[in-house]
């Protein structure tokens, strides 16, 4: 593997006693899209701050092309940011603001002109180059912030939240955009956001914080299919939590739950002890017939979705499960069997408290 | 949406417009007609007290004086103000709320007051009194003329665009050169105007600060000792003129800027 374009390396800042990012170690792959995803407080934006210059590291380094960047001041580093709400210079227009930084670098004019050019046409903004910013909708405000930092073709870019001001259906359509432009320019994202539903479509690496420190590091499916913690099961996506004790008899592997109900697991190497197991809605199904991984519930209701009906069971053994139903219908007091797949359970530790 | 129109209103606010404009436009008229002694109806129309206050040497003295002083505490008032608002607005030192909270006192304690604590200042340290003196006095409240409407329109700005240009290649200062006064620009033009009005018509502060020369309210002051004349009235029609022109000059300039679609709020 080559080497990356940035790392952190054991990061330590601290806001009075609180610790924003309490030791983080994070490599970026140059090329790639990295999002770091967490809760507000988590320590993301803090570590963002750091990397662009805005705060500095009461320990550790930050490492950006080989070189260690902790005292550079913003403007020494090869970096640009696309803000949250954007930034731009409302006594510039289009063109002005775009061109902003290639003039603080005292760019030939002529490069300048072609520059801003090529990359007001990669956001798709070249017939608005003459109009003021403030003229502008959110989503051309955001393109136009976009083209500024793309225009000076830093090593990294780095980007605050920069949908969260977009309704739902432009956001929807800037993360495919956003993605599309990043392998187009072939730069490197870090992208900062609370919306895991965006950090799934757009990253090639998922960086999930809580707390002040990384949780998980992983391509998307990967957090999705094989969270390493209660914390990242519950924050990425929707799933389900059966708490019990994990049992070992006779070379198979259980999970206990109330009233001596044992469900079938497939990880044997797991140690027994109390465990929280995860299990996505979609892997869920409702069978008529009681098996070795199925478990007795009654439906509490159920909701259509358009493209799919969710239903929410009580479990006899105690607990809740939302599930999607295919195949019959099912009413509200239903008795019904679900099956839960030992294949797609995933086994956390009960305690982690968001660590893996 | 035309609502009803309460025909009251309409003649309180008459009533209020005369009260305030009818004695500017007497004093007005007044300084055009023939006879010395000021009476109603006016007898004739007539520029020579406007061509007596040109001639007097006094007048034209404390005018230019005035202009000075009004001009170079205006500047100075100016950098300071605008720098106390930046200094408050992006950095976080002991004492800001403080400061925030005193930088507005000289405008609202009395000039009386000023103009004494001044003088007994400049007595202690023996400064003598002159038209530095009188710059002196009026930067103190003119700082806060352009502290809190700079002040304010950087709280509008917010810090997000120094980050940008900062991130852009401008060291800090220059960030503040090329991101942050650029918007300013209506906001100052703004105050100044204000700044350079009340400066030019002080008179309480002045009356302590000034040495051996008349700034055009005390000339004014000094010569009504000797009675309201004709000419008195063509000086105060002529300050009353001085105060309007920049007033105009800033809105002439916001429509510009209006026009250009760079809309700024003036304080």
């Amino acid at each position: 593997m080559s080497e990356p374009l940035l790392s952190l390396r054991a990061v330590v800042k601290r806001f009075g006693e609180v610790d924003a990012v309490a030791g983080v170690d994070l490599d970026v792959p140059r090329g790639a899209f990295l999002t770091l995803l967490g809760p507000s407080g988590s320590g993301k934006t803090t570590c963002l701050n750091m990397i662009a210059g805005f705060e500095r590291p009461d320990a550790g380094e930050i490492v950006l092309g080989g070189e260690r960047i902790n005292e550079l001041p913003p403007h020494r580093r090869q970096l640009n940011t696309v803000f949250q709400g954007y930034a731009l210079f409302p006594h510039l227009n289009v063109g002005d603001n775009v061109a902003f930084g290639l003039r603080m670098k005292r760019t030939p004019k002529d490069e300048i002109r072609a520059r801003v050019a090529e990359a007001l046409e990669t956001v798709q903004m070249a017939p608005m180059a003459d109009r003021p910013v403030d003229k502008l909708s959110g989503g051309q405000q955001q393109r136009v912030a976009l083209a500024r930092a793309l225009v000076n073709r830093p090593q990294l870019v780095l980007l605050d939240e920069p949908l969260s001001a977009l309704d739902a259906q432009l956001r929807k359509s800037m993360q495919v955009e956003l993605k599309r432009i990043q392998e187009a320019v072939g730069l490197t994202f870090v992208y900062v956001t609370h919306d895991q539903e965006e950090a799934l479509v757009m990253s090639d690496l998922v960086c999930v914080m809580n707390a002040g420190r990384i949780v998980q590091l992983g391509p998307p499916d990967e957090l999705y299919h094989r969270p390493v913690s209660r914390f990242v099961a519950g924050f990425i996506g929707r799933n389900n939590f059966l708490t019990g004790d994990l049992v070992h008899d006779g070379g198979r592997v259980y999970l206990a739950l109330g009233d001596g109900v044992r469900l079938p697991l497939e990880d044997a190497a797991q140690p027994a002890g109390p465990v929280v197991v995860a299990v996505r809605p979609e892997r869920l199904a409702i069978t008529d017939s009681a098996a070795d991984d199925t478990l007795a519930a009654t439906v509490r209701g159920t909701r259509f979705l358009g493209d799919r009906v969710e239903a929410d069971v009580e479990l006899e053994c105690g607990g809740t499960l939302s599930l999607f139903v295919n195949g019959r219908p099912v009413e509200a007091a239903e008795r019904v069997h679900v099956r839960v797949p030992a294949g797609h359970c995933s086994i956390l530790r009960a305690d982690d408290h968001g660590r893996p | 949406m035309a609502g009803r129109r309460p025909r009251g209103l309409w003649v309180f606010a008459a009533l209020a417009l005369v009260f305030v404009y009818a004695p500017i436009a007497v004093m007005v008229l007044f300084s055009f007609n023939t006879t010395e002694i000021a009476v109603w109806p006016m007898r004739g129309f007539t520029f020579d007290w406007y061509g007596e206050m040109v001639q007097s040497e006094k007048i034209r003295a404390a005018f230019l004086l005035s202009v000075r002083v009004a001009l170079i505490a205006t500047l100075v008032a100016g950098v300071l103000g605008t720098t106390l608002a930046y200094a408050a607005h992006r950095f976080r030192f002991p004492g800001k709320r403080l400061l925030q909270r005193i930088v507005l006192m000289p405008l609202v304690v009395p000039g009386v007051v000023t103009g004494i604590a001044l003088l007994t200042v400049f007595d202690q340290i023996q400064v003598q009194l002159s038209v530095t003196t009188i710059v002196l006095g009026h930067i103190t409240f003119l700082i806060a003329v352009f502290f809190t409407t700079v002040f304010a329109r950087l709280q509008g700005l917010g810090t997000h665009i120094e980050r940008a240009a900062m991130d852009l290649g401008a060291s800090e200062a220059r960030a503040f050169f090329v991101a942050v006064l650029p918007n300013l620009r209506t906001t100052l033009i703004g105050a100044a105007v204000i700044a350079f009005t009340l400066s030019f018509d002080e008179i309480a502060v002045t009356f302590f600060l000034t040495g051996t020369q008349n700034t055009v309210p005390m000339l004014i002051y000094s010569m009504l000792r000797t009675g309201l004349t004709p000419t008195v009235n063509a000086l105060a029609t002529t300050s009353l003129l001085i105060s309007l022109v920049p007033i105009a000059v800033a809105a002439a300039v916001g429509a510009r800027i209006a026009r250009e679609g760079r809309a700024e709020v003036l304080p």
